[in-house]
């Protein structure tokens, strides 16, 4: 029990301290949600513009969306400190290991919702998606994929923190990992919109629910080892 | 010298098993020369998991005991995984062009799976090559290596319902070449396939840990003499 | 008999049979080279204490 408390409280003055610099210097949050919108633009060129097709291919370029900025959203929450060498003292200070790996992923997963919170209406305007029915449905998913997203990215983000190549790295190693939780991610989205007609949704749901619990706990098992080295 | 034995026992076994399943099975009936193909695929793909579980419980044995054999078994584990698998793929295009009709069928949980299960490994090979100090290297592929583990059977399930949302074309299924009920010269073509590359994939496994543990001994020398703090400082924030 | 079929079989087995070949050799390779140096440093006495 103490040590619950005590990692969450680590975690809570982690992700404060990173929400603070985040408001302080504002070009990450700025530069990924200005990627988020590019992105989502150039999938309209990518796809021409029939809208029918456009429309089809809605819940896939969501993803598509969330997760490239979602990239770069954790690895700049660790830039941050490998620029100035902070991360070093991170692993130095007496605190729980799991308690900065969740503050670290709860920035993650903050900046992955204001993400979706851009993109989804985005969606909407330029894909000319209906989402009028399946609001509280879709923030679910988004939540859950953000989540899921934000554990793994988070946990990547600092294996590869300290290399050379990290920005080709980063992509490299995550996108496969997530391809599960995109597919889960997009099917769920697929079926809110389209009703769900046979009832598949819940199951999408527990799938990406269990790779949510499964690389959190992954995430808080091994992120100190990135540190500690 | 027993390696030897076990190399030149596993160019004959390939040898033999190739000859048998190219030239004495009869072609398949339904599915015709093709089908000599899944002796191949199946067994590529069998050593293929096998590296990949035992890539993953040397991660775990790295992280809880730091044994220096762990990680070459671990990276042994990768290596001739990723040969494995990508044999795999390439078999399974080579049978479903002229089977299914189509190279790739994104319908098909296998397929999708181990093309996923590959870039897996080779990112875990990618962030091995870009660590210079050993026992850093060793510890982020562990953790590589046990995330990719638990990543496997939620990419396979998801694959698997998210062709019963799409309803898959119905093309021949590979399942049905293992069937129980093939003619004893089908299953005898696989066994000894399998046979054969046991023996091939036990000897590239030895010969991928010993070098590794000769790359090991190699650094930590390199590290004891005079010429420290190249590595550990060539990276940045050490 | 499909010609085209066989032309698949070939190519199947060609390339992985092949591929594991080239990689066992540059096994053999990798390993001779590294055991040479091995020996090597084995022969030449440590300089630090």
């Amino acid at each position: 029990m103490r040590t619950a408390t005590h990692n969450l409280s680590v975690a809570g003055v982690i992700a404060a301290k990173d929400l603070r610099a985040e408001l302080r210097g504002r070009q990450a949050v700025t530069s990924t949600l200005f990627l988020a919108a590019v992105t989502m633009l150039i999938f309209g060129f990518a796809l021409g513009p029939d809208e029918d097709r456009l429309a089809v291919a809605g819940p896939g370029l969501l993803w598509l969306a969330i997760i490239l900025s979602g990239i770069l959203a954790v690895g700049r929450l660790h830039h941050l400190e490998t620029d100035d060498g902070a991360f070093e003292l991170l692993g130095l200070y007496p605190i729980s290991r799991t308690g900065i790996y969740l503050g670290k992923a709860l920035g993650g997963l903050a900046a992955m919702l204001v993400i979706g919170a851009l993109v989804l209406p985005l969606t909407v305007i330029l894909f000319a998606v209906d989402v009028a029915s399946a609001v509280p449905g879709l923030l679910l998913v988004i939540a859950l994929g953000s989540i899921g997203f934000a554990a793994v990215g988070t946990l990547y983000a600092g294996l590869t923190v300290r290399l050379r190549a990290r920005e080709v790295l980063l992509p490299l190693l995550l996108l496969p990992v997530v391809a599960p939780l995109l597919l889960a991610a997009v099917s769920a989205t697929a079926l809110l919109l389209a009703g769900d007609p046979f009832g598949e949704l819940p199951a999408w749901l527990q799938l990406l629910a269990g790779y949510d619990l499964a690389m959190l706990l992954a995430g808080g098992l091994t992120y100190g080892l990135a540190l500690e080295e | 010298m027993a390696t030897r034995v076990l190399g030149i026992g596993a160019v004959v076994a390939v040898a033999g098993a190739t000859a048998f399943s190219l030239f004495v099975v009869p072609a398949d009936l339904n599915q015709g020369e093709p089908q000599r193909i899944m002796y191949l695929h199946v067994a590529s793909a069998w050593f293929a998991y096998l590296s990949f579980v035992i890539t993953a419980v040397a991660s775990i044995w790295w992280l809880v005991r730091r044994d220096p054999r762990a990680d070459a078994v671990a990276l042994a584990g990768a290596e001739v995984g990723v040969v494995f698998t990508a044999s795999t793929i390439w078999a399974g295009m080579m049978w479903g062009r002229p089977v299914w009709g189509t190279f790739w069928d994104w319908g098909d949980p296998r397929l999708t799976t181990t093309a996923v299960l590959l870039a897996l490994y080779i990112g875990y090979l990618l962030i091995r090559r870009l660590t210079d100090e050993p026992v850093r290297r060793a510890t982020r592929a562990a953790v590589v290596g046990i995330i990719a583990a638990i990543d496997i059977p939620v990419v396979h399930f998801s694959v698997i319902w998210w062709r019963g949302l799409h309803q898959g074309p119905t093309f021949g299924d590979p399942e049905h070449v293992l069937n129980p009920a093939a003619p004893s010269q089908f299953v005898a073509a696989l066994l000894l396939m399998l046979g054969a590359f046991s023996l091939a994939w036990l000897w590239l496994m030895l010969k991928r840990y010993r070098l590794a543990r000769l790359e090991w001994d190699a650094e930590d020398a390199v590290r004891r003499s005079g010429l420290t703090g190249l590595a550990a400082a060539s990276e940045p924030g050490s | 008999m499909n010609v085209s079929d066989v032309v698949f079989v070939i190519s199947a087995y060609g390339v992985i049979l092949g591929a594991i070949a080239i990689y066992a050799f540059t096994l053999i390779r990798r390993l001779r080279r590294a055991q040479q140096a091995a020996d090597e440093l084995e022969e030449t006495p440590n300089p630090a204490p």
